[in-house]
């Protein structure tokens, strides 16, 4: 019987898309704390 | 009794204190509708992600990840991109432009900003939203209906009752401070709920190992990025689906109106910041929950309730309550705001005009109440029959990102957007999404691309053939961009030590 396993590429796919929309909302949130300048 | 309602009892009764504090905290017109610009930004954010993320976060995404595996992270991808370009493009320019307008309603706000004295415009914006605002609460009091009567056994009918019977009474007595303050309760749950439940089930089903494995066995398809149908349909039926739901953003009133009244809108990065993780976190749980029914070994009849299924099966009755009351939080969040922002709409827009004078605050009140339980009892006729709760829940967002959405994102970014430009984006976005919903289309282009390139031509052809705005709205728009007078007023305070 055929073990399945998720592959490398498969892995960043669930995992990359979170992490670099989590990265530009912490870049946006430093970004803007200059408001009052 | 069993357990399973003491909890899910509880629950009503916190949401019922709640509305009973917010009534007590309400004290004028402004409070009843906008917590008289006061929230800070926990309860923004909060509120903000709860109203948008209906019976489609714990059910239809769910369900979707159940049948489509993998692929369905692309849903995930387009709901987050379009949360953080409202929180960082829509929400700050749009909650100053709101206070130098003085407008509490995006009707409001659009008649002062396109400085109409004929109402025009507000009657059309008010009809478009209490047209799919209506929509958008059957929808999900459809999936209410379908939940609590898999769980409790209770007639299809009743379940709706009490679903939406709560609600309006603690929107009716509380306002928006009542829907603000249930929607941070129940974001507060959703949030703990998406968290816990992945990390008590996936040990129990034997592993995220084993749930791959399965669903391999059950169809390889479900570990592809995108599943193997290759060709324009797949793609545009996953990739662009999932583009058109992040396009939709700016023009959701329910979540526009949060950003309206958040206290200072430099704590907006704030909100953004605690929206994003919340999102993040519950689409991914919600996808995992999804995953998670393959490791179980168990008959999933209805994939979109695959997490009551979860709960029954592998967790005790009391528990199974809190899980409904988790996934009841995601309904319930949702069709208090769309109430409330439809049942503004109805008594400013149409009584407060057609009666054409100054209706004092308490007799506004009033109407608001009516309204609130008007527009329920429409909703309610039209779940009655049940049917598809995603379809129409998704329409219903095509509808608003590609009539309102255009006009919000122009009226904010191009100085030159004309009031008969704006009437006819809205009307050309509304027509064309009915249209191309009706004429089945939407199976080739979801129909909230064309909705929305029509709706933005129109908007550009139209201003440009029209006069162009009064200089000063021209300076308005001006100083939204920058933190205004308040602002500075609120930071030296604060800096004083007096705040």
């Amino acid at each position: 019987m055929m073990e399945y396993t998720l592959s490398v590429g498969t892995w960043m796919w669930f995992v990359g898309p979170p992490v670099l929309l989590l990265l530009l909302t912490l870049y946006f949130f430093i970004k803007d704390k200059e408001v009052f300048k | 009794m069993n357990s399973a309602l003491v909890t899910f009892i509880i629950y009503l009764v916190i949401l019922l204190i709640i509305g009973w504090i917010a009534f007590k905290a309400t004290k004028s017109y402004d409070d009843y509708v906008l917590a008289g610009r006061g929230l800070n930004p926990w309860v923004t954010s909060l509120s903000a992600q709860a109203s948008d993320m209906s019976s489609f976060l714990l059910m239809g995404l769910p369900g979707a990840a159940y049948v489509s595996g993998m692929s369905s992270i692309w849903t995930a991808i387009g709901l987050t991109a379009g949360t953080l370009f409202n929180w960082r493009y829509v929400a700050k320019r749009l909650r100053r432009f709101t206070e130098i307008t003085n407008s509490m309603t995006i009707s409001n706000f659009l008649e002062a900003r396109f400085e109409d004295e004929s109402k025009l415009l507000r009657i059309v914006t008010s009809i478009i939203i209490v047209v799919f605002f209506i929509v958008n609460i059957s929808a999900e009091l459809v999936g209410s209906g379908k939940l609590l009567s898999a769980t409790f056994g209770y007639n299809y009918n009743f379940s709706l009752m009490i679903g939406l019977g709560i609600v309006v009474l603690y929107t009716v007595i509380g306002g928006f401070f009542a829907v603000a303050w249930t929607d941070f309760f129940q974001g507060m749950l959703i949030f703990l709920g998406v968290i816990m439940i992945p990390l008590i089930l996936i040990p129990d089903v034997g592993g995220f190992g084993h749930i791959i494995n399965e669903m391999g066995k059950a169809s390889p398809d479900l570990l592809a990025v995108m599943n193997n149908e290759s060709g324009w349909l797949a793609f545009s039926g996953i990739v662009i689906g999932a583009l058109a739901l992040s396009i939709g953003y700016p023009g959701q009133p329910h979540i526009l109106v949060r950003f309206m009244a958040i206290k200072r809108p430099s704590e907006m990065r704030k909100g953004m910041l605690i929206a994003m993780v919340w999102v993040i976190a519950s689409l991914y749980g919600a996808i995992l929950i999804g995953l998670i029914g393959h490791g179980a070994n168990m008959n999933v009849d209805d994939p979109e309730n695959v997490i009551v299924y979860l709960a029954q099966t592998f967790l005790s009755p009391w528990m199974v309550g809190v899980i409904v009351a988790i996934v009841m939080s995601a309904i319930m969040s949702s069709v208090s705001s769309y109430l409330l922002v439809a049942a503004t709409a109805v008594a400013e827009d149409f009584f407060a005009q057609i009666f054409n004078k100054q209706l004092d605050e308490r007799t506004l009140k009033i109407i608001g109440q009516i309204s609130i339980v008007l527009v329920s009892i429409i909703a309610f006729l039209l779940a009655r029959p049940g049917g598809f709760v995603f379809v129409l829940a998704l329409f219903a967002w095509a509808g608003l990102g590609s009539s309102i959405g255009t006009v919000i994102l122009l009226s904010l970014y191009w100085k030159r957007t004309t009031k008969w430009g704006a009437i006819t984006g809205l009307i050309v976005g509304m027509l064309t999404t009915i249209l191309w919903y009706s004429l089945g289309l939407s199976v080739y282009i979801h129909e909230i691309f064309p909705g929305f390139l029509l709706s933005m031509l129109s908007i550009i052809i139209v201003s440009l053939m029209t006069d162009p705005p009064s200089k000063e709205m021209m300076s308005a728009l001006e100083q939204s961009k920058r933190p205004l007078q308040s602002e500075y007023e609120a930071l030296e305070a604060h800096l004083n030590g007096q705040e």
